[in-house]
């Protein structure tokens, strides 16, 4: 019964049954997690699909930190509730009173500056274009970061205007020295994929101040 | 190959309440999640849904994540699936408590895509090679889009009992051939 309970197919009473017997008994979850592991690559065809960009902000507001690690912030219970009053009013005074932490300046293929991005921690970017940048009806302006290969490519939002736009970046871990930052021209409404699909205008690294 | 992002160690920091390892399965993770769970809900709101609150499950439960119950990995995606399952079933209520049609819509990313897309070095994918077409056409239904037997049977026009046999053989050999 393990496999049909895997492949989704007990309803009802039966599947209650199931789930309180496997809660309980060893090797009922062994041969789970056997089929579990056995089907997984038909999970990892599916084609990736971006999720709506207040996604995390929804699933941050509802899991709310239980104790802060302390190895890895190290301030305590204290500072995580300060840190979240000054997010939970980040849009009325993004980037006024967090200090500008750090600065990348992005260029085209020819090393002409095209538009600068500034960093405030690690929950906002503001982009402000140096160049008039054309865009074609069809096409957006996408702004992406890359910190780590491992965690790959980020997105943090489309440019509705070329001269620039202010980021929430809440995903972001701490930036660090040389995080690469890019604006890619991807089909209206952003990449279909959750990386850049389309054409690299600028690219830059991170100082950090 | 690519690094596991989704490790054990990763999971110990959630469950010791480390928001920004959540964060990274989140970054990791959610677009394909998404996509496993559009292509059984087949519905960008409720898939959304269930992306959100598959995220608040791994926060609440990773705890109770040991290595007896499989990679992370394929703890997570189960998860993301049962609850797609559940808001499957869900709808499937409402849709006949309202007396409507339950509509299947066929997606562009289905079983059929699923069966294609998978490595050919996959052994999962020389032992569903081996099936014959309409069992594993079944048993695909079933894993990839989240159909019942019953739907399974409409779909292919076929009995019940039929279909039940197939999947049912199916997943023998299967179990016999991946070991």
């Amino acid at each position: 019964m393990s496999e049909d309970y895997v492949l989704g197919l007990l309803d009802g009473e039966e599947l209650r049954q199931f789930e309180y017997r496997l809660e309980r008994d060893k090797i009922l979850q062994r041969e789970v997690a056997y089929w579990r592991e056995m089907l997984l690559p038909l999970d990892e065809t599916a084609i990736s699909m971006t999720p709506s960009s207040g996604l995390w902000e929804k699933i941050d507001a509802a899991t709310p930190v239980k104790k802060e690690p302390r190895s890895i912030l190290g301030y305590g219970i204290i500072t995580a509730i300060a840190a979240s009053l000054v997010f939970a009013f980040l849009p009325a005074i993004k980037g006024i009173l967090q200090p500008r932490t750090g600065v990348a300046i992005l260029v085209d293929d020819a090393a002409k500056i095209g538009a600068i991005v500034e960093i405030y921690g690690n929950s906002y970017v503001k982009v402000i274009a140096l160049t008039e940048i054309d865009v074609p009806a069809d096409k957006s302006l996408q702004v992406w970061t890359l910190q780590t290969r491992e965690v790959g490519p980020l997105s943090l939002g489309l440019m509705e205007n070329i001269k620039g736009g202010d980021f929430k970046t809440p995903l972001m871990p701490k930036p660090i020295e040389g995080q690469l930052y890019e604006i890619t021209l991807e089909p209206k409404g952003g990449s279909p994929q959750s990386r850049p699909t389309g054409k690299i205008l600028y690219k830059g690294n991170a100082s950090l101040l | 190959m690519a690094q596991e992002v989704i490790t054990t160690d990763l999971m110990r920091r959630i469950a010791a309440g480390d928001k920004r390892a959540l964060q990274m399965v989140y970054a990791s993770e959610s677009a394909k999640m998404l996509g496993v769970v559009m292509r059984i809900v087949k519905n960008r709101e409720r898939a959304e849904d269930v992306v959100q609150e598959t995220f608040v499950r791994i926060w609440r439960k990773a705890s109770m994540y040991s290595s007896d119950l499989g990679s992370p990995k394929s703890w997570i995606y189960a998860m993301c699936r049962n609850l797609a399952l559940n808001n499957l079933r869900d709808e499937r209520h409402i849709a006949t408590d309202d007396g409507k049609l339950f509509a299947l819509v066929d997606a562009p990313d289905n079983h059929e895509t699923a069966f294609e897309r998978l490595g050919d070095d996959k052994a999962l994918k020389k032992c569903l090679e081996r099936l014959d077409e309409m069992p594993r056409k079944g048993l695909m239904l079933a894993y990839v889009e989240g159909y019942s037997h019953g739907e399974i049977a409409d779909k292919l026009n076929m009995p019940l009992g039929t279909v039940k046999t197939w999947i049912r053989r199916s997943l023998l050999s299967l179990k016999e051939c991946l070991s």
